[in-house]
């Protein structure tokens, strides 16, 4: 399938969409702040994919190739939005920040955590998930974002205390 | 830092959740999203297309190739039996020079088999004239030509029309193995018994075969044996009744083991002109005989890749040399990036002064195209859309063909909290790359104009049918107006990348300089004038010229 969309073979490459929009659709919406935002993110990382399909060595699973292109075209398109801001936090900072990290609250209602996370803020959201789902380091994030550490550490307790907060009211109110 | 219990559960979770077959509405993406993102997906390969073009190729080709077979055929028959009727058709005193040969021939052959004639007797010294086979080819020991002996440097060739009229002459001299010899051949054809040896009319045409010979070696007989050991390639052939060229005249005298024979007097009484007349037409047949026989001022152009079966094709590379053509309005840009092509082309010389070409072609067109649009904001027809608010606008953007325009709808975002005036003016601007493929079958007729080995200059007239297609790729996207950002652009009506041509067929002339390399190679130049395939807009030229660059080999 992949020579044949490498090939330009429309059938091939539909096939290709189908088989993995779904998994990759749900981590743009992880990404993305809503429903249309996600599907631009989907649009552009699939023609990605078929662009650099060349480049897949097959060394690895097909779906872990393409969902890190994915994540890359998320942060590439938020970064062009120039929606990623992210403030310097010295370390001394960031070291009291993680001090009073507390833990998430368990998670109940997955397409509700899906509506909290999109409103987190696009830098919240964007260290949130590259720490917490996809298990990535401070220092990695770092590189991957150009911010410093300490604001990476920053980025995601911000993140976790406003999801904290958004639940508990949740909760209450419920 | 660590993570905690509960974020790990996070984690797992959403994982696992992008992993879980079943989705809810909310979880799906668009149904048309593939729509979208097909459509902006670079061209796929044109497989079926180059089928289709393959296909018709062969076609043409194939007609082409019918076409040539109808005409007329290429033939290696001698000269003299296309259109020298034989000697019994006309009276003697009007016959041709090369029909009073072969006469002369046949009455060799009549006075050879009379056992009595006095032909027999003639002194030698009464020849004063000598032929001598190439004396290199087939006798390295002999003299060389003496006084008066004529040498006729003919290459080693099989004699095409084989003559009776050698045989008979051979078993006229005293060679102790000819009756051996003659007990395997049938006997000399049965000739006139009006005409005899010792009448005057028996040695007049002699001299004709003279003077034939002296000017076509093509009929020289190069692998005469002097020895008569071995029998020579179709002499034995003595039923053959049409006497196309005299090879009579080569029979030898032993002495000496030299092939040479000696005639009755002819010296000085070559008539070239009149044989010049009878030699086969330079360039489609005989190639040995017209190098053999051309004299210094006949052209002496004979490119390999026409003294064959008249069949070669080209392989070439070709390039615009248009300057680079680029239009300027205030809101559209358009340059052209680059034009390249190639193709084999099948060439059939059809005579010496005509031939035809047919061949497939490809070329590229690249134009690089900006479109500016200047949209009015107006914040009464935003849409909120949460953190932001949204603006839509129409673009319709140019196609640079004549298939028109699309329709493209921008959908730029602004941050709502920023303070934006009515009527701002907002520029966007795309970026768009546009190829145009051009698949095109051409046919055309060339004429030398001038000639000198090993250069050749032809002119060509002809016509070309042409498929074209176009790919968009677009490039960038742009709002140059701060606070907003691109948040969608996408196409509201289907591009099709097939170009309406009302015109496909177009003609071409040009002119080509071939340079011969080698024996069946060679290289050739080639500038054209042609409208531009496909059509363009306006503004843009309208007339290719491109040049050609190519390797011809012939067969």
């Amino acid at each position: 399938m992949v020579k044949a969309c490498l090939r330009g073979n429309p059938r091939a490459q539909r096939q290709l969409y189908e088989q993995h929009k779904l998994p990759l659709f749900r981590l743009c919406l992880r990404y993305a702040r809503d429903h249309q935002e996600a599907e631009d993110f989907l649009h552009d990382a699939f023609l990605v994919i078929f662009r650099d399909l060349g480049q897949f060595r097959g060394t690895g699973p097909l779906g872990g190739w393409m969902r890190r292109l994915t994540i890359n075209v998320a942060l590439q398109q938020l970064r062009k939005q120039r929606r990623l801001l992210f403030p310097e936090t010295d370390l001394e900072q960031a070291a009291d920040i993680a001090a009073v990290e507390e833990d998430l609250p368990p998670l109940h209602d997955l397409a509700q955590v899906i509506a909290h996370i999109q409103a987190l803020p696009a830098g919240y959201r964007a260290v949130f998930n590259l720490f917490v789902v996809e298990g990535f380091s401070h220092q990695h994030i770092a590189d991957q974002l150009g911010i410093s550490v300490g604001a990476s550490k920053s980025q995601l307790s911000k993140a976790k205390a406003m999801l904290r907060g958004i639940l508990k009211s949740k909760t209450a109110v419920s | 830092m660590e993570k905690d219990r509960h974020t790990e559960d996070w984690a797992k979770r959403l994982r696992e959740w992008e992993q879980n077959p079943g989705a809810e509405p909310w979880e799906r993406p668009a149904a048309d999203l593939w729509d979208k993102v097909a459509a902006d997906l670079p061209a796929p390969r044109r497989r079926r297309r180059w089928r289709l073009g393959g296909l018709l190729l062969v076609g043409v080709l194939g007609v082409a190739v019918w076409l040539f077979l109808a005409a007329e055929p290429v033939t290696n028959e001698p000269v003299a039996d296309r259109s020298v009727p034989t000697t019994k058709e006309l009276p003697v005193g009007q016959r041709p020079a090369a029909v009073v040969a072969a006469s002369a021939a046949t009455d060799l052959v009549a006075a050879a088999a009379d056992k009595n004639s006095k032909t027999a007797e003639m002194p030698q010294e009464d020849l004063p004239l000598t032929f001598t086979t190439n004396p290199s080819s087939n006798n390295p020991g002999s003299r060389p030509p003496q006084t008066n002996e004529l040498v006729i440097a003919g290459t080693q060739q099989t004699p095409r029309n084989p003559s009776v009229a050698t045989t008979a002459l051979r078993s006229d001299l005293p060679d102790p193995k000819q009756s051996k010899q003659e007990n395997r051949r049938p006997d000399p054809a049965p000739v006139s018994p009006a005409v005899k040896a010792d009448e005057p009319v028996a040695h007049e045409p002699v001299t004709a075969v003279t003077e034939t010979l002296l000017n076509d070696s093509a009929s020289v007989n190069t692998h005469f044996d002097p020895t008569g050991t071995t029998d020579p390639i179709g002499i034995a052939d003595s039923t053959t009744q049409l006497l196309s060229f005299p090879q009579a005249a080569l029979t030898t005298s032993s002495a000496g083991g030299e092939a040479q024979q000696k005639l009755p007097a002819a010296e000085g009484t070559v008539r070239r002109p009149a044989i010049a007349a009878a030699l086969p037409t330079p360039g489609i047949s005989e190639p040995h005989s017209l190098a053999a026989a051309t004299p210094g001022d006949w052209p002496v152009f004979v490119p390999p890749a026409r003294i064959r079966s008249g069949w070669s094709i080209d392989a070439f590379l070709m390039a615009d040399l248009q300057p680079t053509q680029q239009t300027n309005t205030p809101t559209w840009r358009l340059q052209q990036q680059q034009h390249r092509g190639g193709g084999l082309q099948l060439n059939k010389q059809l005579g010496t002064r005509l031939s035809v070409q047919l061949g497939g072609q490809y070329q590229q067109n690249t134009y690089r195209a900006e479109s500016r649009f200047i949209r009015l904001f107006d914040p009464a027809q935003e849409q909120n859309n949460g953190a932001t608010n949204t603006s839509t606008f129409n673009l319709t953007t140019a196609l640079v063909s004549s298939s028109g325009s699309s329709d493209e709808e921008v959908k730029l975002d602004r941050d709502p909290t920023r303070p934006i005036p009515l009527d701002r003016r907002l520029l966007i601007t795309l970026n768009d790359e546009f190829k145009f493929t051009t698949y095109s079958f051409p046919i055309q007729l060339s004429t030398p104009l001038w000639q000198s080995y090993p250069f050749r200059i032809s002119a060509f007239v002809g016509g070309e049918l042409d498929i074209s297609y176009r790919t968009r790729v677009r490039k960038s996207i742009q709002v140059s107006t701060p606070g907003f950002t691109i948040r969608r652009l996408e196409n509201a009506t289907p591009v099709s990348n097939r170009i309406r041509q009302d015109n496909r067929f177009h003609v071409q002339a040009g002119a080509r300089v071939d340079v011969s390399l080698a024996a069946q190679w060679s290289l050739h130049l080639q500038y054209q004038w042609q409208p531009a395939a496909p059509r363009l807009q306006d503004q843009l030229a309208t007339v290719q010229t491109p040049l050609r660059l190519g390797l011809s080999y012939a067969w």
